[in-house]
């Protein structure tokens, strides 16, 4: 193996490594994908049962509009916590 | 400011001769809540309504549906009318106006209903109209039966079936919408049997009208007939259009007086009465008690009495108090926020003048863009010019606030609809030229952006920053709470259940300073010692069950940085569509600068309408969410002052 790495010019290292680099840049923007979305489709699972209920005690008293929010909204910081991740990987 | 407006329980007691007189102040003095008396076992009743009652509601009733056939709806109103004018004319005006209103919905009843015979007679007698027969042909046979109706399937088919029954028979036929329309003369002896066979054809029979004459030439006047018809009633709207616009005033002014007669008149019924007496049991803002005191005893010299109840005396439940705001003008729009969710109670912290600040401020946060900015401020500044009343306007109002800090923070961010404004990616540079004189002054400005979302560098400094802001939030929040606790439950309970929080806070704040090396290394253990006293005094406070609360403060406090998030979804839209249109498209040149300039039309577009919600939805959320639960407990009645405001009439 070394004898075959010997002959491989410097030059194609240099290459070699840029490729590695971007490969890596390539993972990350996958990674960064990959905590916004699986924390949108976590936060729309939890959020799809809460609003449907909230919608439903909204349409007997309508007083309850701001409480149906609040709990609506509530699993909404799942996403939040991605996409702060997704920021932290692609920034940092 | 930050409380609701004071006000006090109320007794008014007096001669029942003079119910009438004093619901007449009240009515329009329009500050006083009425608590509705219910019968109990005492000797008391509620009172009788007042004899203008049931003929002004018949009245009303008469009016509303008028006003519901004209189509008149509320408008805003400059020019108000005399009462007493409206009232001299009423009966006359409103009979006159019922019978022309009655004559015009006889007349439209009857076209219609015409209009109706006529459609349902057309397509019956539209198949007909292919056979070669006139209608009274098709009935009065005494050995005849005639079949008319649809058969599926073909005549050359079905003709030999029938020929193998009987010889002795007339068909006559005509293709129509994909089947054939048939009748068919048979001798009376051989109707079972040739149902029978058209049966197998799915044969549907239908009924031929009894009329006389050729079904096409019937037709064609049915059709004419249908078109004056038509004219008829659009000459009907056109009167009903008049009708509206000549009594629209009129209707709306007689609707209000009739309402203000009907509630005055139905009011007793919401009052306790004894035999010579009545007493009106409601609440009065403090600083109106002494303008209606004198009011009543300079009209009725001590036969109608008030009285206040103490209210620091009396052990009143902070429910049961109707709550008014009392917020200065530019605060008010901000109510409608505090409505949404639940309106504070009696005692607790009003906390409108507070989000006037926080709202917009975390709106512009999010938004932060020079261009969205101006935008929303026309729209916010168009919404208040064209809504005068109504629950819109401080919707419109509040816009104009979010769109002042939006511009602000997008100034501080140097964002123009996304683009940048100084420095070497200046928009003006790019379009001036950076060399030129108004292109130079932007290039070579770097004193802006303070905080630039559209270079990394930057972002990781904004996280820190909304989080901080955060903090500072929520804080404030539990020094609301600790207010509003040791008022309700005691000094103690306060600062078990509030102060707690913000030991554990400080705690936390300790101990990631020695983490990081800002503070020498004890710092750590200290940290955990302070985080500890607080999770004692919270589970001291509030039981056991506090521990599952814990982790809240980390996810509350992360919550904020969703300033930085929303704000930099904002901007990579923005982003992504001016780099598709001048990477991508501008380069081209031609055609596709038009292509381009679309997309930047409809793609700030949308940006906008999604700048206006995003932000919105989630500034409020930060309100609800994260504030309020440290504080608010809401749930307070509306003080529902007892009168009309009128908007359409007044009295000389």
């Amino acid at each position: 193996m070394l004898e075959v790495a010997g002959t491989i010019e410097p030059s194609s290292i240099e290459l070699l490594k840029d490729v590695a680099v971007e490969n890596n840049r390539g993972l990350v923007a996958i990674g960064a994908g990959l905590a916004v979305g699986l924390a949108g489709i976590g936060s729309g699972i939890a959020e799809k049962d809460i609003g449907a209920a909230a919608v439903g005690a909204f349409a007997e008293r309508e007083e309850l509009f701001g409480k149906g929010l609040i709990m609506t909204v509530i699993p909404e910081t799942i996403v939040i916590f991605g996409l702060v991740v997704a920021i932290l990987l692609l920034f940092l | 400011m930050l409380k609701a407006k004071k006000v006090s329980k109320a007794v008014i007691i007096g001669n029942k001769k003079l119910l009438h007189p004093t619901v007449d102040i009240l009515h329009s003095i329009q500050c006083v809540h009425v608590e509705d008396f219910n019968e109990d076992d005492s000797f008391l009743t509620i009172g009788k309504p007042g004899e203008a009652a049931s003929e002004a509601s018949q009245k009303l009733v008469k009016l509303r549906s008028i006003t519901n056939f004209l189509g008149i709806k509320p408008t805003h109103s400059d020019n108000l009318q005399n009462e007493d004018a409206i009232l001299n004319e009423l009966d006359a005006k409103l009979e006159k106006l019922d019978s022309t209103v009655n004559d015009l919905l006889d007349r439209k009843n009857v076209l219609g209903n015409e209009l109706k015979n006529i459609d349902d007679s057309i397509l019956l007698l539209e198949p007909l109209s292919l056979l070669p027969l006139d209608l009274e042909f098709y009935r009065g046979y005494s050995s005849i039966t005639v079949i008319t109706g649809y058969v599926q399937g073909e005549i050359s088919e079905i003709e030999p079936e029938i020929r193998s029954i009987t010889a002795n028979y007339e068909l006559l036929s005509s293709p129509h919408d994909k089947r054939n329309i048939i009748t068919l003369f048979v001798p009376v002896e051989h109707q079972q049997q040739v149902t029978d066979i058209l049966e197998k054809f799915y044969f549907n029979d239908i009924h031929v009208p009894e009329l006389k004459g050729n079904p096409g030439k019937i037709m064609t006047g049915m059709q004419n007939r249908r078109e004056d018809i038509q004219l008829e009633l659009t000459s009907l709207e056109d009167e009903i259009a008049d009708l509206k616009g000549k009594y629209m005033d009129f209707v709306l002014a007689s609707d209000e007086i009739l309402s203000i007669t009907t509630e005055k008149a139905e009011a007793p019924l919401r009052f306790a009465t004894s035999e010579s007496t009545f007493i009106i049991d409601c609440w009065i803002p403090d600083d109106k008690f002494h303008q209606i005191e004198d009011t009543l005893e300079k009209n009725f010299n001590g036969s109608v009495m008030i009285s206040k109840l103490d209210m620091e005396s009396e052990d009143i439940e902070s429910t049961t108090v109707p709550v008014e705001y009392d917020n200065p003008g530019p605060v008010k729009p901000l109510e409608a926020i505090m409505d949404l969710y639940s309106r504070p109670l009696y005692k607790e912290i009003d906390p409108s003048a507070i989000i006037f600040i926080t709202f917009p401020l975390f709106y512009g946060l999010m938004l932060g863009d020079i261009g969205y900015g101006l935008v929303l401020l026309t729209l916010g500044l168009v919404g208040r010019a064209k809504i005068k009343t109504g629950g819109l306007r401080p919707l419109a109002t509040l816009l104009v606030y979010c769109s002042i800090t939006t511009t602000i923070f997008g100034v501080l961010f140097a964002e123009i609809f996304g683009f940048h404004v100084f420095g070497h990616h200046s928009l003006v540079a790019v379009l001036f030229g950076e060399h030129s004189a108004i292109g130079g002054i932007f290039y070579n400005f770097h004193a802006l952006p303070i905080l630039d979302r559209l270079g990394k560098d930057d972002i990781p400094i904004l996280l820190i920053i909304t989080a901080l802001i955060g903090v500072v939030h929520m804080n404030l929040g539990f020094i609301l709470g600790f207010r509003n606790e040791a008022i309700s439950h005691g000094l103690k309970t306060a600062v078990l259940e509030k102060i707690s929080w913000m030991v554990l806070q400080l705690g936390i704040a300790i101990f990631a300073l020695a983490a990081f090396n800002a503070i020498p290394g004890v710092g750590m253990t200290a940290g955990i010692i302070v985080a500890l006293i607080g999770v004692v005094m919270l589970i001291a406070g509030e039981g056991g069950t506090a521990i599952l609360e814990l982790p809240s403060i980390l996810s509350n406090t992360l919550s904020y940085t969703r300033f930085a998030a929303v704000g930099l979804s904002s901007v990579g839209i923005a982003f992504a569509i001016n780099n598709i249109v001048t990477e991508m498209l501008f380069p081209k040149g031609g055609f596709f600068i038009i292509i381009g300039i679309i997309v930047l039309l409809i793609g700030h577009t949308v940006n906008t309408v999604l700048g206006v919600i995003a932000p919105g939805l989630h500034a409020l959320r930060l309100q609800y969410v994260e504030f309020f639960t440290k504080f608010y407990i809401g749930g307070g009645r509306k003080f529902n002052q007892f009168g009309y405001t009128r908007k359409y009439t007044e009295v000389k």
